[in-house]
């Protein structure tokens, strides 16, 4: 059962920044040991909601981390995954990386533009996890990936919340029977936009 | 020979300090998506600078301190102060736009020159780069101002890696890793500084030539940084020196040739010893 609040936004309604209204009425009230769930058709404002979010989490000092989708698959730089993991996590801990299970030690040294979406997720997944934030916040992480990935991703954030590692993660998804399985037994709020 | 370089000995500290800086400084304009604005900001550098000497020529009785800063200041705070107009203005920022700003730029600069004939020396030295004919004090003066620039920069390293990464990886709209980054200050201050005094041509050739050659053949981030500061750390000097040994050789296009030779070369050859 739900446990601390997160989040108890009242009714409100998603504005685009030149004020068009997405949503009306729209009310968010997310505790922890919840998964918040957002999906809904292109240009419905999933990624407006998850801003809104975003700065009601700061505004409560909640440590959040936000995986946002990738702007640009290639690097203009030849760095490597420990290069992606090290810059945001300075020293990495091979047994942290082995324990979260979502990328494998030995694929380190793979130059990131030469690695393949999944690797490249699962590394991004991986930085932001270890960062040790109390909310994750995941826009479509599950894109472009096979369901091999799709599957080893949902499976390690639902023990990351069972776990108690996380106390609460919002995703923006549209595959929602992929992960219906590995978050079967966890507490999930839809908000369908 | 000998005695040329003992004569000029001086001369080393700022070269090398400004080439590294340069080359690690242009590491970052890729990801960032800042080398056409960068390019801007140069030009609209050099107009500033230019409006400097103007402003000094007409000053009377001024500490020779200020005499030289007075160019520099004027380079900074008209590059940064327009950029920023500019970044504020939504509808005219992107490539296309920093393009059209360049060349507004360097028309104004060749219409300042065309309305006061004196500065044309002023204005080829700082774009060729004369590094020969600096004064002592201004020696002293832009050492000391590149060596505060290499500390600063050392203390923000690790900062503006991860922000250039994540902004390349995420875009700017996303909001990750925007937050507070004086890079873009940072890097005018440094480029006012090194046009002013070793000229554009070095300046622009030492940002964006080292990190473009080197990433195409590195692996890894460290690997990329200490490749950087090896080429960037002999170019400078080793052109200099050899267009002293040569007297018909132009110091900062030896400097170039020998910082793409080293770019090309020294990669190849750390690979080549690795196998």
């Amino acid at each position: 059962m739900p446990t601390n609040e997160l989040l108890n936004i009242p009714a409100f309604d998603l504005k685009t920044i030149d004020g068009t209204v997405l949503k009306k009425d729209l009310a968010i009230n997310f505790s922890s040991e919840q998964i918040l769930l957002i999906s809904g058709p292109n240009g419905s404002g999933k990624t407006t909601l998850i801003r809104h979010l975003l700065k009601e989490l700061s505004q409560k000092k909640i440590a959040v981390e936000y995986v946002p989708q990738l702007a640009n698959i290639q690097s203009s730089w030849p760095i490597t995954i420990e290069d992606v993991l090290s810059l945001s996590l300075g020293e990495i801990s091979q047994s942290e990386i082995k324990a979260l299970g979502l990328i494998h030690p030995a694929h380190l040294s793979l130059l990131w533009n030469t690695a393949s979406g999944g690797e490249r997720k699962r590394t991004l997944l991986t930085r932001a996890i270890l960062l040790k934030p109390k909310v994750l916040v995941l826009d479509e992480p599950f894109n472009h990936l096979d369901h091999e990935s799709t599957s080893l991703i949902s499976f390690c954030l639902g023990r990351l919340i069972r776990e108690k590692v996380l106390s609460g993660l919002i995703l923006v998804s549209h595959q929602c029977n992929h992960h219906a399985e590995a978050f079967k037994d966890l507490s999930v709020i839809e908000c369908h936009l | 020979m000998m005695e040329l370089l003992g004569l000029y000995q001086n001369l080393f500290p700022l070269l090398i300090l400004s080439s590294i800086l340069l080359g690690f400084v242009g590491f970052h304009l890729a990801p960032r998506a800042q080398g056409i604005k960068t390019l801007m900001l140069t030009q609209l550098s050099l107009f500033g600078v230019m409006i400097g000497f103007l402003i000094r020529d007409g000053l009377h009785s001024i500490g020779p301190f200020f005499y030289y800063l007075i160019p520099y200041m004027s380079g900074v705070l008209l590059a940064l102060g327009f950029g920023q107009l500019i970044e504020r203005q939504k509808k005219t920022r992107g490539e296309i736009f920093y393009l059209i700003f360049f060349l507004i730029a360097q028309a104004a600069c060749q219409i300042l020159q065309s309305l006061f004939p004196g500065l044309e020396s002023h204005y080829s030295q700082i774009y060729q780069g004369d590094i020969v004919t600096i004064s002592g004090l201004e020696l002293g003066i832009s050492t000391a101002l590149m060596a505060s620039a290499a500390v600063f920069y050392a203390f923000f390293h690790r900062l503006y890696l991860k922000r250039s990464f994540e902004r390349e990886l995420f875009g700017s709209e996303s909001g990750v890793g925007k937050g507070h980054d004086h890079f873009e200050i940072f890097s005018v201050c440094l480029i006012v500084l090194s046009l002013s005094s070793i000229g554009t041509l070095y300046t622009m050739s030492f940002l964006l030539i080292p990190s473009l050659l080197i990433s195409l053949q590195t692996q890894g981030l460290r690997q990329s940084l200490i490749m950087i500061a090896i080429c960037t750390f002999i170019s400078a000097p080793a052109g200099f020196s050899l267009s002293l040994a040569f007297d018909r050789l132009s110091t900062v296009p030896a400097m170039i040739f020998f910082l793409v030779f080293s770019c090309l070369l020294l990669p190849y050859l750390a690979k080549a010893l690795k196998k």
